[in-house]
């Protein structure tokens, strides 16, 4: 067992285990003279320390030899005799006091044995008090254990020459006692034998007042010793362990000795209480010990003292679930996330689609500063306007449904979320005003609209549209050949053409630097671009994106990622656009294998600033392509057709918002159209589009909406035909008009992965 | 639970945003009706005629709400169809993408 659960036993049932826990007595009871007379002397010699006093003292005990038990029949005897002769003495004396008697010789002669016989019976109870000898002897000891000059020796009265035998004797004789032989030293006296024992009764007397002080000192007597002090101490009970030589105890060691004295009668009876249990107490004692210990140990597990295995065990438990609770939570903390995320995504997507088409109006500025001043509302006003905003946009007519049936309608529902906005109510007011005045009452479908004027008449009226202005400069000159927006087609206007002032273009899914120079170009110089040849428009298109790209040289030109802004530089495409008006108008006369790569450029740099007219050179070059040896292994045509596939994609395929109407390129109309589609087309027919079947002049002057694809698609023309000369300028091969065009990409590919097998392949 | 409360709390079930903290969905609604606001403004402002948009830059200048609003109501027909279809053309897209956020996972 663990001894530090010791001090958490019941100290009640438990028996103490060490002087420290030793109860005090409820009442104390005094050492015999003899034990403290020994402590007396331990402490006064000083030969054990005073912290092993409490431990030294039982062996002192235990080996101390005890003074055998002896009949006191001879001293109680001498004792009474004592009593006697005093009592005779006493009334002999008395009666004469009083003259009930004369004092008579022979009373005064009976008075003198009767204290002749007190002394010796008092000098025979002293010695019996010295030596312990109580037994009665027949020759009792020729001398006193005191010693001779102790003990007062009666005296021999001669009478008549004869020996006269001494009151003692005859004293002791009468009381059937055998006086001792006492050897007197002759002529030395030391006290009358009535002297000693007056002293030995006052003696007595004093003795019985105070144990502990010594008795009266007698009057001085210049020829005597005094003996009686001797007597008192020799009355100990263990007169081997003499006192003699102690000095008085002080007050600290009286103090030492009393906290001895509560030790010793604790262990004593700590034994006393061993000794006296049965074996079935102590079995009881045992077990509740036992017990103990067993709910000191638990009560130590609780502390982490220790861990018996079923702590231990209830303890793990307890971890895992907290550990399956914590990843619980963890888990839920993702998915709440995870789904914050795809809302902000979704809420970056609409912002972008609004700012794309602010750019494209003319009005960012204005939208900006109408975003600025919503960001200065209060959170309170944002949330109940927003809310208001969401149920006038078609939720109202969900919400109306999930309640009750009164309140479908989307003006109720406003009404009851927006009652507290002052403005609100001050509008809704206005138009029910209204509605009374011109005399009509209005229906549920009036009420809603007015609802919703008045909300968004609470926001737009009351500051968003006030003060637009000065936060955008565009308002006015920006926007002045703004687009229609949304809603062209409800009136059949054909979209009016654009100009920009802004030069910022922002990515969408599927843009690419081509995608979005030309679409910047078409903005900024409206008719000056779009009345350009596809070559002409082809060759500009890739300038500026290759302006751009040096200028933004950690854009991907391939893949843009959805909102990217790209700033074109105006002065710049104002030069370009220029010099590519000058430039050959067709594919014949303009393109030569120096400027548009192959097998003397594999590079395909361009070299948008000629000075001087290339010589007209057929673009291409060859009728029929040369055999690629390359195609013929299988698993460099595979990667090749995959190639083809990827950048089939970027061309015409379709990812959606956040996947909706997705469209692989291959499968889109402008490639597999048999008509239209460019997958049955030659290169000849792409690069130099022949205009009896190519629709693309009559595309230009429609006045039709309808969308167009592949060969009648003049923005996906051009796109295919700038892809093939990219792919010419980036694999060096060139191109050859009978060729399919996809057999023209696949050949293309083959040779650029032959010359480069670990490379990234994109054409 | 008032109006107020059981309005709000549909609306967010009908915009998927019941599983989030009230703090996300506040802020989610707020953003929200910000871009609705933006888009029914560039709606106003891409109608409003060209000879009028000098007359309401004064009127924008000068904050006098209540002549801007009768300003725009005689200026850009079918002004509060614009503003209604603009509001739905958002929460319609909103919710679109959140579905088919749905439904690929």
């Amino acid at each position: 067992m663990n001894g530090n659960f010791e001090g958490l036993r019941r100290p009640a049932q438990a028996m103490p285990q060490n002087t420290d826990v030793v109860p005090p007595r409820p009442q104390e009871k005094p050492l015999t003279e003899g034990k403290r007379s020994a402590l007396h002397s331990i402490l006064k010699e000083g030969s054990v320390p005073l912290s092993q006093v409490e431990t030294t003292i039982p062996e002192f005990f235990k080996k101390a030899p005890e003074p055998s038990p002896q009949p006191k029949t001879k001293l109680i005897k001498v004792e009474k005799a004592e009593e006697e002769i005093v009592s005779r003495r006493t009334e002999l004396e008395e009666a004469i006091r009083i003259g009930a008697i004369q004092e008579t010789q022979g009373v005064r002669q009976e008075i003198s044995e009767l204290e002749k016989e007190e002394l010796s019976l008092a000098q025979e109870r002293a010695r019996i008090l010295a030596t312990g000898d109580d037994t009665e002897t027949e020759n009792p000891p020729v001398a006193s254990s005191l010693g001779e000059a102790d003990v007062p020796a009666p005296q021999e009265v001669e009478e008549e020459g004869k020996a006269i035998r001494s009151s003692y004797e005859t004293g002791l004789e009468r009381y059937g006692l055998t006086p001792e032989t006492q050897k007197t030293t002759k002529g030395n006296p030391l006290v009358s034998a009535y002297e000693a024992a007056i002293r030995r009764i006052d003696a007595e007397k004093a003795k019985k007042n105070d144990p502990m002080t010594e008795p009266p000192t007698e009057a001085p007597h210049p020829d005597k010793t005094p003996e009686l002090p001797k007597i008192i101490a020799v009355k100990n009970e263990d007169a081997t362990s003499s006192a003699e030589g102690m000095g008085e105890l002080t007050k600290e060691e009286e103090k030492t000795l009393e906290g001895i004295e509560r030790t010793i009668n604790g262990l004593e009876d700590k034994i006393a209480v061993e000794n006296e249990l049965s074996p079935a107490d102590q079995a009881e004692v045992t077990k509740i010990v036992e017990q103990t210990e067993k709910e000191a140990h638990e009560v130590a597990n609780n502390f982490g003292s220790g861990k018996p295995e079923e702590t231990l065990k209830q303890a793990q438990e307890n971890v895992m679930k907290l550990e399956r609770e914590l990843e619980q939570a963890e888990n839920t903390t993702d998915n709440i996330a995870e789904k914050i995320e795809e809302n902000e995504e979704i809420i970056k997507m609409l912002q972008k689609q609004v700012n794309v088409r602010a750019e494209k109006s003319g009005f960012i500025g204005a939208i900006r500063a109408t975003g600025e001043w919503w960001g200065k509302r209060s959170r309170g006003e944002k949330i109940s306007f927003s809310i208001g905003l969401l149920l006038a946009g078609g939720l109202g007519v969900l919400a109306g449904s999930a309640l009750v049936a009164g309140a479908a309608s989307t003006g109720a529902l406003i009404s009851r979320f927006l009652g507290g906005s002052a403005f609100f109510v001050a509008l809704e007011a206005r138009y029910a005003k209204k509605a009374e005045k011109e005399g009509r009452e209005r229906t549920m479908q009036q009420f809603d609209r007015d609802t919703l004027k008045a909300l968004l008449g609470a926001a737009l009226f009351t500051g968003a549209l006030s003060g637009i202005a000065s936060h955008a400069p565009d308002l006015i000159e920006g926007a002045k050949d703004t687009v229609t927006g949304f809603f062209d087609g409800a009136d059949g206007t054909p979209p009016a053409p654009t100009t920009s002032t802004s030069y910022l273009e922002t990515a969408q899914q599927g843009d690419s630097l081509w995608s979005l120079s030309e679409r910047q170009l078409q903005e900024t110089y409206g008719d000056k671009f779009t009345s350009l040849s596809p070559e002409q428009k082809t060759h500009l298109i890739d300038v500026i994106k290759d302006n751009v790209a040096e200028m933004r040289p950690n854009v991907d030109p391939n893949t843009l990622a959805i909102g990217e802004t790209i700033s074109f530089d105006k002065e710049y495409m104002d030069s370009q656009l220029e010099k590519a008006a000058h430039l050959p108008a067709s594919m014949e006369n303009f393109a030569t294998a120096e400027t548009y790569g192959g097998a003397d450029n594999p590079t395909g740099t361009v070299n948008p600033f000629p000075e001087v007219p290339l010589a007209p050179e057929p673009v291409v070059e060859l009728a029929t392509p040369p055999i690629d040896p390359s195609l013929a292994n299988p698993e460099i045509f595979g990667q090749a057709d995959e190639i083809m596939k990827s950048d089939m994609n970027k061309l015409f395929g379709t990812e959606g918002i956040f996947g909706i109407g997705a469209q692989n390129g291959m499968d889109a109309i402008s490639w597999k159209d048999p008509d239209v589609g460019f997958s049955g087309k030659t290169v000849g027919e792409i690069m130099t589009p022949n205009p009896s079947t190519n629709p693309f002049s009559g595309v230009l002057d429609t006045d039709s909406n309808m969308r167009k694809f592949g060969m009648e698609s003049p923005e996906d023309l051009r796109a295919m035909q700038g892809y093939l000369e990219e792919t010419m300028n980036r694999t060096g091969v060139p191109l050859a008009s009978n060729e399919n065009v996809q057999d023209y990409i696949r050949r293309a590919a083959a040779t650029l992965i032959s010359k480069n097998p670990l490379g990234q392949y994109t054409v | 639970m008032n109006n107020e409360q059981e309005i709000r709390n549909i609306l967010i079930k009908e915009l998927g945003l019941a599983d989030l903290p009230e703090e996300a969905q506040n802020e989610i609604v707020t953003k929200i009706g910000g871009i609705i606001l933006q888009s029914v403004t560039l709606g106003i402002l891409e109608k409003l005629p060209q000879d009028a948009r000098e007359e309401f830059e004064v009127l924008s200048k000068e904050g006098d709400n209540e002549r801007i609003q009768e300003f725009l109501e005689l200026n850009v027909p079918h002004l509060y169809d614009i503003m209604q279809e603009e509001t739905a053309r958002v929460v319609e897209s909103f919710r679109a993408a959140q579905n088919k956020d749905i439904k690929s996972e």
